[in-house]
């Protein structure tokens, strides 16, 4: 059960067209560390290899570990949004306006 | 009707295949889950109403009620990355109504607006596992526990594999007649076959997870998540030392799969999802005589469901 953060920096690996072994080569790591942050919940990587990883994969801290921000005003909207903040943005949408019709839906 | 919450997942799902055979025959599958949940339900107080389907990308699916009334609704998402997935979620979801909803009524409904103690929602992303408490995960395994039962019935699954070697072709037909996924339809082989096997999921050369059958698990096979793939296995060299060979089952000598107990030859059969990144394989040891093994239910847990709920 990958993380987010194991998620991105999987997918910017892949994007790369860099293997397991090379990563960790290039970050001084050994592979099975590299799978473990990939794939581990528990994988807790320290700020320093973080930014290796980030420098290796052409990218940054902040990108892998980003959360998206949430700047509604609404409370329920809040409240919406943080219980799906692992979801992209444009199925949070989906889903909130297919949920509004669901209860707008009283001929029955 | 009688009333199913609390009741074990397995009897629940089990009792629903039982009137699906009186009233469809054997050959009724694959289940229609969305059908099945709004006829079962629609004699309670609190019926599922709709069952809606979009593309909604990660996410899996969700129970949830009627803002207003006392219905229930089923949303899902139909952009699956994994073939059968959808069906899974469905019945997932139908799990946590029959297993933990909180039935409602009309009364719950007495200002025109759900009261708040009355509020409950399910719902299923495969994202922010970490972050739920125990009893959510409890439910979590119970759904996933219903859903394999519903979807794959034991006594089906049992004649349609009795007596047949595992090959490529009869898992196909598995999963085809049940419409779930290979890691579901496998996923459930190794929950009640009385032979000593096991599976292994895995990507870029380490075990995800993996699960033994209880006559393995017995004899001391135990698949360890972030165990190494032997080089000198199927899934350690690649698609073309399955699939260039034979759909069948590859026999291994010793000392490729070993574990702590166990070094024996071992015939494996992995299959490569290309999309994923990632191949299943199942191992099958040689047979010993073990002690017959009770049929009781085992649940699932929350490993499978999530990497390839299906």
């Amino acid at each position: 059960m990958p993380t987010p953060l194991g998620e991105r920096i999987r997918e910017q690996r892949l994007k790369k067209g860099l293997t397991l072994e090379q990563l960790a080569g290039a970050i001084g790591s050994g592979k099975s560390y590299m799978w473990e942050l990939e794939n581990k919940d528990s994988a807790r990587p320290s700020a320093e290899k973080l930014q290796a990883i980030a420098q290796a994969l052409d990218t940054t801290m902040e990108y892998l570990l980003a959360s998206e921000n949430v700047s509604e005003i609404d409370a329920s909207d809040q409240e919406f949004f943080r219980k799906y903040r692992g979801m992209p943005d444009k199925t949070k949408q989906k889903l909130k306006r297919m949920l509004e019709l669901l209860d707008e839906d009283e001929d029955e | 009707m009688t009333d199913t919450i609390g009741k074990s997942p397995a009897k629940v799902a089990n009792d629903l295949s039982n009137m699906l055979d009186m009233v469809l025959g054997q050959e009724r599958f694959p289940v229609d889950v969305g059908e099945l949940a709004m006829e079962r339900s629609k004699n309670h107080e609190d019926p599922i109403t709709k069952v809606v389907g979009g593309d909604l990308e990660g996410f899996e699916g969700m129970l949830r009620h009627h803002k207003k009334k006392a219905e229930w609704h089923i949303i899902h998402n139909t952009n699956t990355e994994y073939p059968g997935r959808e069906r899974f979620t469905l019945a997932h979801e139908f799990g946590h109504y029959l297993l933990h909803r909180k039935p409602l009524s009309a009364s719950d409904f007495a200002d025109k607006v759900i009261s708040p103690e009355a509020q409950q929602e399910f719902s299923c992303t495969p994202l922010e596992r970490n972050l739920w408490g125990k009893s959510h995960q409890i439910q979590e395994e119970e759904a996933d526990t219903f859903a394999s039962y519903l979807l794959m019935p034991m006594n089906d699954y049992r004649q349609q594999v009795d007596g047949e070697e595992i090959t490529i072709d009869l898992l196909g037909h598995i999963t085809d007649r049940y419409g779930v996924s290979l890691t579901a339809a496998i996923r459930k082989w190794i929950d009640f076959t009385h032979m000593r096997a096991a599976m292994v999921v895995a990507r870029d050369g380490y075990a995800l997870w993996g699960r033994a059958s209880q006559a393995a698990l017995k004899t001391g096979v135990f698949i360890k998540s972030g165990m190494t793939i032997p080089n000198g296995s199927i899934a350690g060299q690649g698609p073309e030392a399955q699939y260039g060979e034979t759909n069948k089952a590859i026999q291994l000598p010793n000392g490729i799969w070993c574990f702590p107990r166990v070094n024996e030859p071992v015939e494996e059969l992995t299959v490569f999802s290309n999309r994923l990144g990632q191949s299943i394989s199942i191992l099958l040891f040689e047979d010993t005589p073990t002690s017959p093994l009770d049929d009781g239910p085992r649940d699932w847990d929350t490993f499978d469901q999530f990497e390839w709920r299906g």
